[in-house]
């Protein structure tokens, strides 16, 4: 009969010492989560952990166990899929058979133990292919983000010797059961090594090595369960913990202040600032280090490291919100590990958020932590300057309201002005308000920067050439404000951002466009915080929209393409790609504009690398390390192109700073992709 | 209206032994005040060690009199000691109004002196007159959009002057200098100056400067800043960058002019190369006279600038440096 003998050799001491082991290790488990959930607790107030259940729950299937997040670096997929089915399936394995031994259940024979015996094969070379790839990463190849600690190489040692010793046990036992035929199939690894063992001893050095094996063996298994949350082997726990009951919070916006004039302190000073579930993702991390990859600031050589944000957070946390502190230690905190900035250094780009294969946020936390440090003044003048401007002048140049306008001269129409379509008391004698479809709002960069100011009249033109039934703000229009947000001045958001509303409010419309992804992600995802219900659109989606329906006419093929010359390059927007997935439209734009789809960088889409200009970087420069824009131009310009297309004015100014570097005079020129569709109807580029 | 109180105080500020530029503007307007008033005019000197020679180059811009406070604690400026020295000399000269400097120290001495007298402040005065027997003062608000006409209603009438606006007009005097004797606040005093660091010294300070000559990207190297500083040294003008200039490395960051750079407010402000977009317009757009030279007659800065000279910046700069040499040596 096809089955083995469960526990033989195995002296009952032994089998004794199994149980109250696992028991312990269970414990040890238990009561250490249990803690840690003590110290997630002592952090703020966040949302709810159970809404969306279907998400949450699919989510974890399809990133938690079928690893889709891990995959997109093929080969870490491969590996960690190896180790982690691998090691699933033999845990699983090993323990079902407690209903064989106590539970009086007969199972394990037959058909049933050979198929079992297989897939535990398997599952056991998968564990150890999975553990050889990531030896391989780690110590051959050396990848500077995996840089590790102590528990980085126990990780890869203790389930090398698992395997390892499993299939030596194996091997001992078909050994000594004179290698039943059977076994050849089913457990084909454990037969050939057993055949190898047979050769190198003798019948009783192999009880003895079998039942000594089997004593270490259990006792690794077992102190590798109890060790579980003290190791990396915590993120088993954490990290699928984490992606099913993190706080899901709306892409693209910021966690709401109330009263915030009334605080004294907002955002993150100390650790229990941050809310719990920014705590409790910091336990998730297995330092694995892809954000630190996919970090711009990072690879600008600027003091942040998005990996290092998490670990210092995980450290403070752990070192301050442990259970009874010793009152003598000064444990640090946040500001004592971090500094201002790194903190500064960042884009907020997302491109952590992205890359992080089990659903941490750095960029949250920095955005808490930048809301602190403003709040105690702790920004740089350039930065502050912006902030007052904003609040005092509606924008963030100290320029003047009643230059918004400007960007008009020179178009042979007239712009629609909301004001003077709808308000009564600025119509005419008898005259109805016109109510418009679309609410054309500028932007500050479209309003005053003479490089976005071209953006603004290329888009006006299409939209007269489209027919569209449109007006602008003009005078009225405020900042956003979006961009003191992030730089975390939200006293000024709500207020400003309020200001704004209303203005907003008071006019007729079904839709809002804009070309600017900064005024789009802050009016589509911030503004509803402020009691706002505007549906918003990009100009690239609205373009897109009138050349399929024909409102654009379509251009002949013949016209577009200059001879010789290269499709431009197109630049994804960090605002309207990772924060509002807009990656096609622009591209089609593009495509019907110059002839040909635009020429792609390898950073691109979700894995486009930022321009520089978010995260209120315009207004402020961190002189370490290199401009990020620099980086970003030179990414384009090895795919070759001599024009270099964007969707966004800050990405527009920020190409054209790094283009107008003295040693790359005259490689290539930047333009938004409305001035390219506009040249391409026979709009000159004013 | 008081009847004990008269005349102007100027609460001066001084730097390596001469009286700070703002210092001697207020002392020009406050003279001409002083006329109409009746009173005198006073200074206020506080100053680690001897005190002689400013009070001797206040008296040529028309001090009457001198409130000297000397202390090795007032060496370097400390919020608290120049705090209790200026409302010393506040006590001893009971004057009409004080005049304060419109720099971070004046700033801070003179919002302190308010609250202690619980008297009112008026600040970034650009104007100050007599009018229906009382005191005003304009200063200008949102970018110099709106003008402010202010009156004090309290005595004495503090305020912050702006620096660069009044002119300097020497009207000598004899002056009679009075020592304060002075009690610090002893938690002024915690306070302790550990460094002092100068930033390049061989530069005059951009933000003070009342002549900046700046250069940008349209200078295409590092060499060509040698016109740019012959130039400044024929104008006795600072030198300024912008950020394109200073990302090339042609500059240090110091010299940056611009939204991520300093703000300047010169009387002139000569732009070579620079194309004036609105990131470096936010650091110098509140100049008085801001004269523009680029080859790109489509340049933003020509849609602000007072003077445009569109041409080559490697013939009109000389030419102009030229031109002002043999003006300077004629005069």
């Amino acid at each position: 009969m096809e089955t083995r003998e469960l526990l033989f050799n195995v002296p009952l001491w032994a089998e004794v010492a199994m149980y109250v082991g696992a028991g312990v290790a269970v414990l040890m488990v238990v009561t250490d989560l249990v803690r840690r959930m003590g110290m997630y607790r002592r952090g703020g107030v966040a949302g709810s952990r159970t809404d969306k259940p279907l998400t949450r729950i699919g989510d974890l299937v399809v990133n938690g166990f079928f690893q889709r997040d891990l995959l997109r670096d093929r080969y870490a997929g491969v590996m960690h899929l190896g180790i982690f089915f691998g090691f699933l399936v033999l845990l699983i394995g090993t323990t079902i058979l407690i209903f064989q031994i106590d539970f009086g259940l007969d199972f394990f024979h037959g058909a049933f133990y050979l198929v079992f015996s297989f897939f535990m094969e398997l599952a056991g070379l998968a564990l150890l292919a999975g553990v050889l790839m990531a030896a391989y990463r780690r110590y051959v190849r050396r990848l500077p983000r995996l840089k590790g600690g102590w528990d980085d190489h126990y990780a890869l040692v203790i389930l090398f010797v698992l395997g390892v010793t499993g299939f030596l046990l194996e091997g001992a036992r078909i050994f000594a059961d004179g290698f039943p035929s059977f076994e050849r199939g089913a457990s084909f690894v454990g037969y050939g090594v057993g055949k190898v063992l047979g050769v190198l001893a003798g019948d009783d050095a192999l009880l003895t090595f079998h039942r000594w094996g089997w004593v270490v063996h259990m006792a690794l298994a077992v102190g590798f369960v109890g060790l579980v949350t003290y190791t990396k082997f915590l993120h088993t726990v954490t990290s699928p913990a984490n992606i099913l009951l993190r706080e899901r919070r709306p892409t693209g916006s910021m966690t709401f202040v109330p009263d915030v004039e009334e605080r004294e302190r907002i955002g993150a000073g100390t650790i229990t600032d941050l809310p719990w579930t920014d705590l409790e993702d910091l336990d998730a991390c297995t330092r694995c280090g892809r954000c630190e990859d996919a970090c711009p600031a990072f690879a600008a050589g600027k003091p942040l490291n998005p990996k290092q944000i998490v670990l210092k957070s995980q450290a403070v946390m752990r070192a301050r919100l442990a259970d009874d502190p010793d009152p003598a230690a000064q444990p640090p905190d946040i500001f004592d590990l971090i500094v201002d900035d790194e903190v500064w250094s960042c884009t907020t780009c997302r491109a952590c958020v992205q890359a992080c294969p089990v659903a941490i946020d750095p960029l949250d936390k920095i955005l808490e932590m930048r809301r602190f440090l403003t709040n105690e003044g702790r920004l740089s003048g350039s930065a502050a300057k912006a902030l007052e401007s904003m609040a005092m002048r509606g924008n963030p140049w100290l320029l003047r309201q009643d230059d918004r306008m400007a960007w008009t001269d020179g178009l042979d129409f007239e712009v629609p002005v909301m004001a003077l379509l709808q308000d009564p008391d600025l119509l005419e004698e008898g005259e109805e308000p016109k109510e418009v479809e679309y609410l054309f709002f500028v932007g500050c960069a479209g309003s005053y920067d003479a490089r976005a100011q071209t953006v603004t009249r290329a888009f006006a033109r299409l939209l007269e050439r489209a027919g569209v039934s449109y007006a602008v703000l003009g005078e009225e229009e405020t900042c956003t404000c979006e961009a003191g947000r992030r730089m975390g001045e939200e006293m000024l958001f709500q207020v400003g951002g309020t200001a704004l509303k209303e203005t907003i409010e008071q006019y007729r419309f079904e839709k809002i466009v804009t070309a600017c992804p900064h005024c789009l992600n802050s009016l589509r995802n911030d503004y509803p915080q402020l009691g706002a219900d505007f549906e918003v659109v990009h100009h690239s989606e609205l373009l897109a929209e009138l050349l399929a329906d024909g409102r654009l006419p379509a251009l002949p093929a013949s016209e577009m393409t200059p001879g010789g010359a290269p499709p431009p390059v197109y630049h994804d927007s960090c605002y309207l790609g990772r924060y509002n997935g807009i990656y096609d439209a622009p591209r089609e734009i593009l495509a019907h504009a110059t002839g040909r789809p635009p020429l792609e960088m390898e950073k691109r889409r979700e894995n486009g690398f930022c321009c520089g200009g978010g995260g209120g970087h315009m207004w402020m420069e961190i002189k370490i390390g290199q401009p990020v824009e620099f980086l970003r131009t030179d990414q384009a310009l090895a795919t070759g192109a001599q024009l270099v297309a964007t969707a966004c004015p800050y990405c527009k100014i920020m190409f054209d700073t790094g283009l107008k570097q003295p040693e790359l005079e005259g490689r290539a020129d930047v333009r938004d992709l409305a001035e390219l569709l506009d040249q391409a109807y026979g709009g000159a580029f004013v | 209206m008081s009847d004990t109180r008269s005349g102007l105080l100027v609460v001066a500020e001084h730097r390596d032994g001469k009286l700070a530029n703002v210092s001697l503007e207020s002392l020009s307007a406050a003279r001409g005040l002083v006329e109409a008033l009746g009173g005198p005019l006073s200074v206020a000197v506080a100053a680690g060690s001897s005190a002689d020679a400013l009070v001797a180059e206040a008296a040529r811009y028309g001090a009457e009199r001198a409130y000297v406070a000397v202390s090795p604690e007032l060496e370097t400026f400390r919020s608290g000691p120049h705090t209790d020295a200026a409302l010393a000399a506040i006590t001893a000269a009971q004057p009409r109004a004080v005049l304060f400097a419109n720099t971070a120290s004046g700033r801070d001495v003179a919002s302190r002196c308010a609250h202690r007298l619980g008297v009112g402040l008026l600040g970034d005065v650009t104007r100050i007159y007599w009018e229906d027997g009382s005191l005003r003062v304009s200063h200008p608000c949102f970018g110099g959009t709106v003008l402010a006409e202010k009156e004090a209603t309290t005595e004495p009438a503090l305020m912050t002057v702006r620096t660069n606006v009044f002119d300097r007009v020497e009207s000598p005097a004899t002056i009679e200098t009075q020592a304060l004797s002075l009690d610090f606040t002893p938690s002024g005093l915690l306070a302790r100056v550990i460094e002092v660091v100068v930033e390049d010294a061989g530069m005059a300070s951009l933000e003070e400067a009342q002549i900046i000559v700046s250069g940008g990207r349209g200078l295409g190297g590092p060499e060509n800043f040698a016109m740019i500083h012959e130039l400044a040294d024929a104008l006795g003008a600072a030198v300024g960058a912008s950020r394109a200039a200073v990302d090339a490395g042609w500059k240090p960051h110091q010299y940056q002019v611009g939204q991520t750079g300093k703000t300047v407010s010169p009387k002139l402000y000569v732009a070579c190369g620079i194309s004036g977009a609105i990131q470096h317009k936010a650091g110098m757009q509140s100049s008085d006279y801001i004269v523009a030279i680029n080859k790109d007659p489509d340049a933003p800065i020509f849609g602000f600038a007072d003077l445009g000279v569109v041409g080559d910046v490697f013939t009109v700069v000389p030419a102009l440096t030229e031109a002002i040499k043999k003006r300077t040596a004629a005069a």
